[in-house]
């Protein structure tokens, strides 16, 4: 490794490798699943949860295989990482199409279109009921083709034109189902003539948001940190005022990049946390593979 | 050292990274983590959640997340479900969008039901795979049956089985919907479906580490009842349902404890086990932090008493 | 009589089991189709433009009304108003015109990497890889679905390539970006203004505050005592729960403001730009 430190970008040209690296690629391929049906040869009964058996074996060694091609790129841009990016590529393609089809396309759409005479006639999958006019949904689909058909491109802006209003008719209810509550429930008065009445937090001898003044009254400060931080972000974010000359905007919108920050670095934090548990899941599947092998070949 | 130091390769970082967390996994132990509230919260909710055997009501538990978050959302997965059969609380599980989701929701919760003497039909059924259409989180509310129509394991109706009985609608027969995923799923359920009920169906979330900080504004408001921001909140359940199996089970060890591990899927050890090395890695990328702003004011430091000379000239 | 002719249309048209008038109806269908579209093609830049004006607001106000008109008890059960029972077949009918854009990707990708492979361009053996793959789990996924039997080899396939190949690419594809964000730590995360030096504050408590070495930084304050709000758990729970959570509230907010307005845009086509006004 050399410590560079003006290295090229990652994502990198084909053009300086030996064209024998994609018949290599394809022959070590060709291999793995000779290797898999040699593995794999003379089983009777499949069963992928099977303890024993030389599947589970196949199974791991496949992704361990595949885990460390991916890692490669740690390394450098290699011809191994793409490969396995483009099987990965192409095998999400083929599952998603085929998964759709037998999970929605198949059962709400093509079933029920087919006429009893066709297809089995069921009482709870709507199968073989004969609704003929579906089939207006796969020409109406059509309509999104025509985009490769520079002349007839104004059939897919109707049909996106449709797709675009339907979603933006739902829009306002989202808004409303999603927002309301955030915005009744920022409401949240300093100073108030009751206890709110909420349990102490836990392992804390007094509520430090629940300050009793005097009589009824009680303070909450945590409620103003809560109101300056919300005003002065949203200050920040809205523009139809210009900040620079009107200081009653500026002032709280400065106030509220500070404050972003440290909303930004909670972000961080919890992604940072997030993206480490992926990591060790991965790494921890690669050593009980490893362990699971040599117990089985030293003991 | 600080021209090493500022100009280190990052291929060194990731050699590091791996060495440690390898480590870590090797030598590491179940932490017992400071439980969060919002995670307490989650808990109380399912405890109190009128769903026994005589309840007529399901919690309903969404695996809306697929294999690159396994070690997150599955651990959360396989706490929730250990709590849900501990506690004889009948649910169903489906996937929204999600058909990797519906894979895994169904291998949990069946590689756990013989521990807990759970069968399936009467105590708990998969719903599998659906669509997240607009039509779906609008219909599905009033006619669960009616939308779901066959279960996905044994692809019957689903009035052929003992828990569907009386199951109807979510406003009537769902105490609680415990969303865990990976993606945006849980505004779908926020936006259309809590709306349609009322009281509001109370909602629990179990999220990757990334989308948990943008999740307390809900946790406020109340449309969240509670959540498990990633391995985290996996870890912190896991260890109330551990300290919870041991009072309901007097004889049972710690050791008989970590017996959930299903290799199918990449789930080997417990989540309190893995915090062990997410505590190593969190030491770690603090150290680099430290560590590269401690270079960069080092070398600001030696540049300028140059500039100071040449200011004098 | 409108009653009758209703029970009639509902009868023979809406539903057709025998298949010979099947066929004639999909044909029918498709040919009717055709003659309308090509008409439509054949009327001015404008009128299309206008149609397709007409046809996004059209439905935009389905839903829009179905949110807003008042709701009475329905005869079905349950709230709604005269367009609710409408809801669930417009939207299925909606996603089944939808479905069919994933093979607007399927093609695309087909186009470039079978330009690739046919002109034996550089990488075209990843190409073909990507066409292998794709092909291969669509052959053994339909095969196991349709439950093609007596093949063990094809569910050996199926599971290889599913749980084998796909599953471990996915988590191994996440999982890098661990080793990016740790190399970010070191070389980009640099506290040079007020701004970089909050958020690295911030981002140094959530991360001590959720794992044990952090929380044991501070386990020397007792935890019932007054100084317990100083342990770091607590200083980042309430980070996360009174900075953070209204920072977040805010930025959603404003968020869905603007989506609510871009949609509103969209829905009353006010929206200028290439796509919206190109011409064919």
């Amino acid at each position: 490794m050399t410590n560079d430190v003006n290295e090229a970008p990652m994502a990198k040209p084909a053009d300086g490798e030996s064209k024998w690296y994609g018949i290599i690629l394809l022959a070590a391929l060709a291999l793995l699943i000779v290797l898999g049906i040699v593995m794999n040869h003379g089983t009777k009964t499949f069963d992928p949860d099977s303890p024993g058996g030389h599947y589970l074996q196949w199974r791991t060694l496949l992704g361990v295989i595949v885990t460390l091609g991916i890692f490669s790129i740690l390394y450098r841009e290699n011809p191994i990482y793409r490969f396995m990016e483009h099987i990965f590529i192409g095998l999400a393609t083929g599952y998603s199409a085929m998964y759709l089809w037998f999970n929605f396309v198949e059962p709400k759409w093509f079933d029920p279109m087919m006429p009893s005479s066709l297809v089995h006639k069921t009482t709870f999958h709507e199968a073989g009921q004969g609704m003929w006019w579906y089939c207006f949904a796969l020409l109406l689909g059509l309509l999104f083709f025509s985009v490769y058909v520079p002349r007839l491109a104004w059939m897919n802006r109707l049909a996106i034109g449709i797709i675009l209003g339907y979603v933006s008719g739902a829009a306002l209810q989202m808004f409303i189902g999603l927002i309301a509550p955030q915005i009744t429930s920022s409401f949240k008065p300093p100073i108030t003539a009751y206890n709110p009445g909420k349990p102490l937090p836990a392992g804390m001898p007094f509520d430090a948001n629940n300050l009793h003044i005097a009589g009824s009254w009680y303070f909450h400060p945590f409620s103003v940190v809560f109101i300056v931080v919300l005003l002065c972000t949203m200050a920040y974010f809205f523009f139809s005022v210009e900040h620079r000359r009107n200081a009653w905007m500026r002032k709280p919108a400065n106030t509220g990049r500070y404050l972003i920050m440290i909303t930004l670095g909670a972000i961080f934090g919890t992604t940072v946390m997030g993206r480490l548990s992926l990591l060790i899941a991965r790494l921890e599947f690669l050593l009980a593979s490893v362990t699971g092998w040599w117990h089985a070949i030293f003991h | 050292m600080l021209h090493l130091m500022q100009s280190l390769d990052r291929r060194w970082i990731y050699l590091i990274l791996s060495i440690v967390l390898i480590v870590a996994l090797i030598v590491g132990k179940p932490v017992k983590p400071v439980v969060l509230p919002s995670v307490q919260s989650l808990f109380d909710a399912v405890e109190k959640a009128p769903a026994g055997p005589t309840d007529g009501k399901i919690i309903l538990v969404s695996t809306t997340f697929a294999n690159n978050t396994i070690g997150e959302n599955g651990n959360q997965a396989r706490a929730v479900f250990r709590h849900l059969m501990l506690r004889h609380k009948r649910f169903a599980v489906l996937a929204v969008s999600e058909p990797v989701g519906a894979e895994i929701g169904r291998i949990i919760p069946t590689s756990l039901a013989k521990r807990y003497g759970y069968v399936y039909g009467r105590d708990w059924i998969d719903f599998g795979y659906q669509v997240g259409t607009l039509a779906f989180f609008k219909s599905f509310p009033l006619d669960i049956p009616g939308n779901v129509k066959v279960d996905a394991v044994n692809h019957k109706p689903l009035d052929q089985y003992e828990i569907m009985r009386g199951i109807k609608t979510i406003q009537d027969n769902v105490a609680l919907h415990i969303e865990l995923t990976a993606s945006a799923s849980l505004f779908d359920w926020m936006m259309i479906v809590q709306p349609m009920t009322r009281p509001r169906l109370k909602i629990g979330y179990g999220c990757t580490g990334v989308m948990a900080a943008e999740a307390y504004p809900y946790l406020d408001s109340g449309q969240l009842i509670g959540m498990l921001p990633g391995l985290k909140g996996a870890a912190d359940y896991e260890r109330l349902v551990d300290e919870l199996e041991m009072r309901l089970k007097p004889g049972i060890t710690a050791d008989q404890l970590s017996f959930a591990s299903i290799p199918r899927i990449s789930l080997y050890h417990s989540a309190r086990y893995l915090m062990f090395a997410q505590n190593a890695a969190h030491i770690f990328v603090i150290l680099l932090i430290i560590l590269g702003n401690l270079g960069m004011f080092l070398t600001k430091r030696q540049a300028k008493p140059v500039s100071k000379e040449a200011a004098n000239d | 009589m409108i009653h009758q002719f209703r029970h009639y249309l509902h009868d023979h048209l809406a539903t057709i089991n025998s298949t010979p008038h099947f066929l004639l109806a999909i044909a029918a269908s498709i040919v009717v189709f055709a003659i309308v579209m090509t008409l439509l093609h054949r009327t001015s830049s404008q009128f299309k433009k206008w149609l397709t004006i007409v046809c996004t607001f059209a439905a935009g106000l389905f839903f829009f009304l179905e949110y807003v008109l008042p709701v009475h008890k329905l005869k079905s059960g349950g709230e709604g108003n005269v367009i609710t029972p409408f809801v669930e077949p417009v939207s299925n009918y909606i996603q089944y015109v939808l479905i069919w854009t994933i093979f607007l990707g399927l093609i695309s990708l087909a186009i470039v990497h079978g330009r690739r492979l046919f002109q034996r361009q550089p990488g075209w053996h990843n190409s073909l890889a990507f066409f292998l793959a794709m092909l291969a789990m669509l052959v053994t996924g339909f095969a196991t679905r349709v439950g093609v039997t007596g093949l063990t080899g094809l569910k050996i396939s199926y599971d290889s390539l599913f749980s084998g190949f796909l599953l471990n690419l996915d988590a191994a594809m996440f999982a890098l970006l661990a080793f990016y964000i740790a190399s970010a730590a070191y070389r980009a995360f640099r506290v040079r203004t007020v701004e970089a030096a909050l958020l690295m504050i911030s981002a140094l408590i959530i991360m001590l505050g959720f794992v044990s070495f952090g929380v044991s930084l501070t386990s020397w304050i007792k935890p019932h005592s007054g100084w317990a709000y100083f342990r770091i758990e607590n200083i980042s729970l309430w980070l996360l729960n009174w900075v953070n959570m209204p920072g977040q509230r805010a930025v959603a907010i404003g968020v869905q403001v603007g989506a609510v307005a871009m949609a509103l845009r969209l829905w009353l086509s006010l929206e200028r730009g290439a796509f919206f006004s190109k011409e064919s």
